[in-house]
């Protein structure tokens, strides 16, 4: 059977045929790697704790990318294959069902890592962007967002009728936590209260792990209890919520 | 073992809270037949087809289809069945070739696309996005689709709905092609001409039952003993003459005589005796669409 890998491959196609998507993974994180290294720099001196401006900032970006992705793509493109009669059609075939979620999980992970690579290399390049400390931890923490962000994809794109909805929906959980999770804005800066406020945000759990591997320090076992945690109950709900039709 | 029934519906039912979409239905699809499936919108068409492709569990009764049940051997129905939903679609973005070639990897032993892509006239679309593909062009993309897996039955879903005349009469050709390479056809239309054309036998549906069954001959004998036949007459025709055999309506110097099995005779004969013979003595067949309106109350083609 060669169903699964054509499967991925034309729905690869599919994405870059739909430029948002494709500009908010691998363009838009570029620019702000530019932008904000251009300000800021990444001399550890001018930085915090001896890290410079981008080691603090590209980790984050990288939870900014699987949000992107996963709140953003995910929830629009199940929600329209569903409402549009695409699943049915796909449904009347002997493709296993999973296929179609393994699918769209699989490529959207993919693109994340292009965007990971470009981030890290034009980081490299340019302003000497630190290399991850624990490289390993790092890549296992990293499945472990994807995965728990991908089930509430997935969850978001099942439980509203239309794709506009999921889209909305997908948008309001979103933009707050991008600028409130430390993913784009360092955490540092915020009030006391703000910062508590913020701290449970699963952004904030996300963006705190990538760091924590990439600087060397120490995973917080509550994050990555969090993470679990919302992976088992997302994955709860997205079976009780996902429909074919 | 050669299984009797291409489909077979024994007293199914299938309700949505208190809807009861399809209620104890049975019927016979016949290999080999074109077989229709007609009634006005929420008649229970689409559910009944559900049933009959595993898209629906039915709650009571039993659903068999090429000699599976739909539900239990869905994975092995999915290799043998051919289908064109009216409510399925493709991507917008995805061109004709790679639908085709996507829809080709299902399956383990599919028939060429590009044979298929010629056969059915989109082999110069190959390239083209799926939603810039016109409604006809789409038709034929999803009934390549219907075919790629060498189907022994094809269900075809308002096939025809929101295309042209022309592009219509076109998909007729097509559906007799595919009966003539041994697939069975199940054709669901609320297009009464459609099912008159195309079909070797039809059921009637509505309110979730089955109103009438049988060939489109059988079905518009058997909705009435009654014949009609009409003519222009001449000025100054007697029609009193011919009042003994059956009503007369005479609208202008339209004639129409409503009678027996021996209308035509007796107002033959009639006209014979006066020196009259009108060019355009004719008996009128009873449409489909008259008997759907005597075994439902309702007309049941909408404005095209």
């Amino acid at each position: 059977m060669t169903a699964f890998p054509t499967l991925s491959w034309t729905e690869t196609k599919l994405l870059f045929r739909e430029p948002a998507a494709v500009f908010f993974t691998l363009v838009f994180p570029f620019m702000m790697l530019l932008i904000f290294g251009g300000i800021y720099g990444n001399d550890p001196a001018n930085g915090w704790n001896g890290l410079g401006g981008m080691d603090i900032s590209v980790p984050g970006y990288f939870a900014m990318i699987f949000g992107t992705v996963t709140l953003l793509s995910i929830p629009i493109v199940i929600a329209e294959y569903r409402s549009n009669g695409i699943f049915r059609r796909l449904r009347a075939t002997p493709l296993h069902p999973g296929s179609i979620i393994g699918a769209h999980s699989l490529i959207n992970l993919v693109l994340s890592a292009l965007g990971f690579l470009i981030l890290f290399v034009g980081g490299k390049l340019l302003f000497n962007l630190m290399t991850p400390e624990k490289p390993f931890a790092l890549v296992l923490v990293l499945i472990l967002c994807y995965v728990a962000f991908a089930v509430f994809g997935f969850v978001i794109g099942s439980a509203f009728r239309t794709s506009r909805t999921a889209q909305v929906v997908g948008n309001v959980i979103y933009f707050p936590q991008l600028f409130l999770s430390g993913a784009t804005m360092p955490r540092e800066m915020f009030s006391g209260n703000l910062r508590s406020w913020t701290e449970w945000m699963p952004m904030t759990q996300m963006a705190n792990v990538i760091k924590q591997a990439w600087h060397g320090q120490d995973i917080a076992n509550g994050s990555i209890v969090y993470l679990l945690v919302m992976t088992i109950l997302g994955s709860m709900i997205a079976v009780k919520v996902f429909r074919w039709e | 073992m050669k299984h009797e029934f291409a489909i077979s519906i024994r007293n199914a039912s299938k309700s949505f809270g208190r809807l009861k979409a399809v209620d104890d239905i049975s019927l016979d699809v016949h290999h080999g037949e074109i077989f229709g499936i007609i009634g006005p919108n929420g008649a229970g068409k689409t559910t009944t087809v559900n049933l009959i492709t595993g898209m629906l569990a039915p709650d009571n009764g039993e659903v068999r289809t090429l000699d599976l049940d739909p539900i239990r051997d869905e994975r092995r129905l999915r290799d043998v069945l051919g289908v064109q939903f009216q409510e399925a679609n493709l991507p917008a973005a995805i061109t004709a070739r790679e639908a085709l070639k996507l829809y080709a990897s299902f399956y383990r032993n599919p028939r060429p696309w590009t044979g298929l892509a010629e056969e059915w006239g989109i082999a110069d679309k190959l390239d083209t996005r799926f939603d810039k593909l016109s409604g006809g062009q789409k038709q034929r993309l999803f009934i390549c689709l219907a075919l790629l897996n060498r189907p022994k039955l094809v269900v075809l879903d308002e096939l025809t709905t929101g295309l042209d005349p022309n592009a219509r009469r076109m998909s007729w050709e097509l559906v007799k092609r595919i009966r003539e390479g041994g697939t069975t056809v199940l054709l669901v239309t609320h297009f009464m001409d459609e099912a008159q054309q195309l079909c070797d036998r039809i059921a009637m549906i509505t309110g979730g039952k089955v109103a009438a069954i049988g060939t489109p001959e059988e079905l518009t004998r058997a909705s009435s003993a009654e014949r009609e036949v009409t003519f222009t007459a001449p000025p100054g025709f007697d029609y009193l003459s011919l009042a003994p055999y059956g009503r007369v309506h005479v609208d202008g110097n339209r004639v129409t005589v409503r009678g027996g099995e021996f209308i035509m005779a007796d107002v033959a004969m009639t006209l014979r005796g006066q020196g009259i013979a009108p060019p355009d003595l004719a008996t009128v067949n009873r449409s489909l669409d008259d008997l759907f309106v005597d075994l439902t109350g309702h007309q049941i083609q909408e404005v095209a």
